[in-house]
C-alpha cells in the first residue's frame, strides 16, 4: 500500500524517501537531546525571560494589573 | 556583580516606525482591496493602479510593519536574555536608519514601477544590496552580543532569532542573484522553472523565516513575560525548534504544485508540507499550554488577549497551509482568494496580534508608565478580531466559490462559465465585505496607535535601563552533555542551523540546475525581439503579474478554458519567470493570437469597453507615453550575460528590428479601426501578449527575421 502512495507521489522514490529519513534522523537527535537534559538546568533556562531589569520596571503594564495585584 | 545599561533608544525607534508603517501597509492594502470592485480608485493614477500597489502593500506590511516589529521585540529580549546590553551601538542604529531608509525607498520605486517581479523581492538591485549590508549589520550585532554576553546558556528564543539572520541572508542573496541593466532594472540571473523554484524556495521560507521564526521567537520571551510563568515545556521547545527549521525550508515547491516544474520536486514541497503540522502545532500548544492556571489574566490585560489571538491564528494558519500543499486541495484553491485569505489569517492574527501585543506591553514599560486606557485596547482587539473575521471569511467563500466555477462542467463536457469575467463578478459582493473587514482592522489599529501615543505622551521615556549580573564564567567545556553543551556554543548551533535549513533548498535546487532532463527544451521556442522585450518589461513595470498568471496547469479545466498546458522548455528565455499566483484575471499563457491588436488597445485603454463588468483597471498612459527605447542596449547585453542567445552584436541592429515590428502593429491596428503611433509604450506590450505561448504552435521559426532572432508572430484581426 504504502509502496503505491509513494508511487503515485511520482519521483518520490529517492528524493523522497533519502528526505524523510534525513529527517527522521534530525528529529531523533533533536528528541534525544531534548529528552536527556536534567530537569534542574532546564528549569533554569526556562526562567531567563522572567527576570526583570533594575531600574523603574516595578510599574505595571496596565491598570487592571494594578487592581488585581 | 557587574552592572550595565540596555539601550531603550533603538527599541522605541524601531516602536514607532512599526506602528507608523503599520497604518501606512494597511492603508495601501485597503486601497487596493477597494480598487478590487471599484477600479476608478486609482483615478487612473498610474503610480497607485492595483499592479503597482499591491507589491507596496506587500512589502509595507511584511517588511515595514512586522519587519520594524521583529527588531524592535529581538532589540528588547536579545540583550535581557544573555545579560548584556547590544554588542555595538552604532550597529543598531545604522540596522534601524538603514533598515528604515531601505522602506522609503521601497516606497518611492515600487510606485515608479521598478521592480523585479518577484514576489516579496520586488526590490530592485541597489536596495538588494543595502538590504544585504543592513542585514549583515544586524547579525553582527547579534552575534556579538551572544558573544559578550554574560548568561551561560542560550534562551530558545535566541535559537529563533539565530535561524532567522542566517536563514534570510541566505534567502535573500541566492533569490536576488541578477544581471543589472541600468539603475533601476535587472534580470533574474535564472530562468523559467528555476526561477520558479528559486524564487519561492525564498517566497515560502521569507513566511517561514522573517514571518514565523523571529516571531515564535518573541512569542517564547513575550508571552512567559506576560503570564508570570516559564513556557508550558521546554524540552518541548527544543523539538519545536529544530524540526521546524529543518522541515520548513523543503516545502517551498508547494506554490508550484501541477505547474511545470518537476514532479519529484512538488511531491517532496508536499511531504514536507504535510509534515510541518507537527512542529507548527506543538509550538502553538507550547504557546497556549503557557497560560494554563493563568486565563484570568487573560481576561484582564489586553495584552494576553491579543497575545492568545496571534497564537490561535498560527495555530489556525499552520494547519491550513500544509492542508493548501495537498495537491488535489491546490488544485482547487491555487490562484484564487483561498490563497489570501490563508496569508491574512497569518499577517492580520499572527503576526498583526503579535506585534500589537508587544507594542502594548513595551510602550508602557519604555515610558515607565502604565497604559493610558485599557478600554480602548479592549475595543482595539474586539474590532481588530472582527475585522480579521469580516477579511478572512468572504475571502474563503470567494475562493471556494471562483475555484470551484472555474472546474465546472456541464454535463455535455462543456466549462458551465466559459467566461472567466462570470466568475469574478460572482464574487465582487465579497470584494465588498473585504474591505470592510479590512477598514475596521485599520480602525483598530489606528485606535491602538491613538491609545500608545497617548501612553507614551503620559509617562517619561527612559533611554537606558540598568541591570545586574555577575560575569560570566567561561566553559570548561565538560561542565555540560548533549544540547546544553552544544547551546553553550552560539556560533556552533549557528552552523548546525544553517546546515539544517541548507540541506532542504540544495536537495531541491540543484537537481533542477543541473539534470537537463528536467526541463526538456523546445526547439521552436525563441528569445523575445526587441519591441517584446520592452513589450514584457512593462508587463513587469505594470505588475499584470499580480493578477495574471501565465502557467496553464495540465488539468482538463484549464486547458478547455486557456489552451494548451504550459511545459517548462517554454520558459527558458523566461528572465525573470512570470507564471504569477493569483488569477483575478484569467491566465495569460495562450493569449498570444487568441484577439485581434485593436482588442488589445481598446482593452488597454478600458477595459469595460471590451469586458464590461471587468475590474481591471484602465492604462491610458500606456496610449500616450513613449516607449522609451534608449535603454534596450544594455537590456540585451544583460539578457545575453544571463544566457539568452541573442547573436554577436544584436543590439546594433536591435533598434532597426523594433521599428519594424512596431509598423506591423500599428497596421494591423489601422486595420481594426485604431489610430496609434508607433513609437507608444501600448505597440510594444501588445507585441508582447501577442507574442505569448505562440512558440510551441509553430511547427519551424517564422523566416522574417533579423540576424537569426524571429519577429512576433504577426496575427492578422
Amino acid at each position: 500500500m504504502f509502496q503505491n502512495i509513494l508511487h503515485d507521489l511520482g519521483g518520490a522514490a529517492l528524493y523522497g524517501i533519502v528526505s524523510i529519513c534525513l529527517f527522521f534522523l534530525v528529529f531523533t537527535v533533536a528528541m534525544v537531546w531534548a529528552m536527556t537534559r536534567r530537569s534542574t538546568v532546564l528549569r533554569e533556562i526556562e526562567q531567563l525571560p522572567l527576570a526583570e531589569d533594575l531600574s523603574s520596571f516595578s510599574i505595571p503594564t496596565s491598570v487592571h494589573h494594578e487592581r488585581i495585584s | 556583580m557587574e552592572t550595565f545599561r540596555y539601550d531603550n533608544r533603538v527599541v522605541r525607534n524601531f516602536a514607532w516606525a512599526t506602528l507608523i508603517w503599520g497604518l501606512v501597509g494597511m492603508s495601501a492594502g485597503l486601497l487596493a482591496a477597494v480598487q478590487l470592485f471599484f477600479p476608478d480608485a486609482n483615478l487612473d493614477f498610474q503610480y497607485i493602479t492595483f499592479g503597482r500597489l499591491r507589491p507596496l502593500h506587500t512589502n509595507a506590511v511584511i517588511f515595514a510593519f512586522i519587519g520594524n516589529g521583529m527588531f524592535m521585540g529581538i532589540y528588547y529580549s536579545l540583550p535581557r536574555l544573555c545579560k548584556a546590553p547590544m554588542f555595538s551601538r552604532l550597529l543598531s542604529q545604522i540596522n534601524f536608519w538603514g533598515w528604515n531608509a531601505i522602506i522609503v525607498a521601497a516606497a518611492v520605486t515600487l510606485p515608479l514601477g521598478f521592480t523585479t517581479s518577484k514576489e516579496y523581492a520586488e526590490l530592485e538591485w541597489p536596495i538588494d544590496i543595502a538590504i544585504t549590508l543592513v542585514w549583515v549589520a544586524f547579525t553582527i550585532n547579534l552575534f556579538g552580543t551572544i558573544i559578550k554576553r554574560r548568561e551561560k546558556h542560550l534562551y530558545v528564543a535566541i535559537w529563533f532569532y539565530i535561524a532567522t539572520a542566517l536563514t534570510v541572508a541566505l534567502l535573500h542573496i541566492v533569490n536576488s542573484m541578477e544581471v543589472p541593466a541600468g539603475w533601476f532594472k535587472s534580470y533574474s540571473l535564472y530562468a523559467g522553472v528555476q526561477d520558479a523554484l528559486v524564487q519561492w524556495w525564498y517566497g515560502h521560507n521569507a513566511v517561514a523565516f522573517f514571518l514565523t521564526t523571529p516571531y515564535l521567537g518573541l512569542m517564547y520571551y513575550f508571552l512567559p513575560k506576560a503570564a508570570g510563568r516559564p513556557v508550558f515545556s521546554y524540552r518541548l521547545s527544543i523539538i519545536h525548534f529544530w524540526a521546524l527549521i529543518f522541515i520548513y525550508i523543503w516545502a517551498g515547491p508547494h506554490h508550484l504544485l501541477y505547474t511545470a516544474l518537476p514532479d519529484w520536486a512538488q511531491s517532496l514541497g508536499m511531504v514536507f508540507s504535510v509534515m510541518l503540522i507537527a512542529p507548527s502545532w506543538g509550538g502553538m500548544l507550547n504557546g497556549l499550554l503557557t497560560l494554563r492556571g493563568a486565563w484570568d489574566k487573560v481576561r484582564q490585560e489586553p495584552m494576553l488577549k491579543f497575545m492568545v489571538v496571534a497564537v490561535t491564528a498560527y495555530g489556525m494558519a499552520t494547519l491550513e497551509g500544509p492542508t493548501l500543499a495537498i495537491k488535489s486541495v491546490n488544485s482547487l484553491s491555487h490562484y484564487t482568494d483561498w490563497t489570501i485569505a490563508h496569508v491574512h489569517t497569518g499577517a492580520l492574527g499572527w503576526n498583526g496580534f503579535l506585534t500589537f501585543s508587544m507594542l502594548y506591553w513595551l510602550i508602557p514599560k519604555l515610558y515607565r508608565t502604565s497604559l493610558y486606557s485599557v478600554k480602548l485596547a479592549n475595543y482595539h482587539f474586539w474590532i481588530a478580531l472582527t475585522g480579521m473575521m469580516f477579511y478572512v471569511v468572504p475571502m474563503y467563500w470567494g475562493g471556494i466559490t471562483q475555484g470551484l466555477m472555474w472546474k465546472q462542467f456541464t454535463p455535455d463536457g462543456f466549462l458551465q462559465y466559459p467566461n472567466f469575467l462570470e466568475t469574478v463578478l460572482q464574487i465582487i459582493p465579497l470584494y465588498r465585505i473585504r474591505a470592510i473587514g479590512g477598514s475596521l482592522y485599520l480602525l483598530g489599529a489606528f485606535i491602538g496607535a491613538f491609545n500608545l501615543c497617548r501612553t507614551a505622551h503620559a509617562g517619561s521615556f527612559e533611554p537606558e535601563s540598568e541591570a545586574q549580573a555577575p560575569a560570566r564564567v567561561k566553559h570548561s567545556g565538560v561542565d555540560g552533555k548533549g544540547h546544553r553543551w552544544l547551546e553553550a556554543r552560539g556560533l556552533l548551533l549557528a552552523g548546525l542551523a544553517l546546515v539544517a535549513v541548507a540541506i532542504g533548498g540544495l536537495v531541491e535546487i540543484i537537481p533542477t540546475f543541473l539534470i537537463k532532463e528536467n526541463v526538456p527544451t523546445i526547439s521552436s521556442v525563441k528569445p523575445y525581439t526587441p519591441l517584446e522585450l520592452l513589450g514584457r518589461d512593462l508587463y513587469i513595470r505594470e505588475g499584470c503579474v499580480g493578477c495574471h498568471s501565465q502557467m496553464i496547469r495540465p488539468l482538463r479545466s484549464e486547458t478547455e478554458r486557456y489552451g494548451e498546458y504550459s511545459k517548462a522548455g517554454e520558459f527558458v528565455y523566461d528572465h525573470p519567470f512570470l507564471w504569477g499566483s493569483k488569477r483575478t484575471g484569467p491566465d495569460l499563457h495562450r493569449i498570444g493570437g487568441k484577439y485581434p491588436d485593436a482588442w488589445h488597445y481598446n482593452h488597454m485603454e478600458n477595459p469595460r469597453s471590451t469586458s464590461p463588468g471587468s475590474i481591471m483597471p484602465r492604462y491610458p498612459w500606456l496610449l500616450t507615453q513613449k516607449l522609451e527605447t534608449n535603454c534596450l542596449p544594455a537590456r540585451i547585453k544583460a539578457l545575453r550575460t544571463v544566457g539568452v542567445p541573442y547573436p554577436e552584436n544584436f543590439e546594433l541592429t536591435a533598434g532597426k528590428d523594433l521599428v519594424k515590428q512596431a509598423k506591423g502593429i500599428v497596421q494591423n491596428l489601422e486595420s481594426g479601426m485604431v489610430k496609434a503611433q508607433p513609437d507608444t509604450e501600448i505597440i510594444a506590450l501588445i507585441a508582447y501578449l501577442q507574442r505569448l505561448g505562440t512558440d510551441i504552435k509553430l511547427s519551424k521559426p517564422v523566416t522574417a527575421s533579423v540576424d537569426g532572432v524571429p519577429s512576433t508572430v504577426v496575427v492578422n484581426p
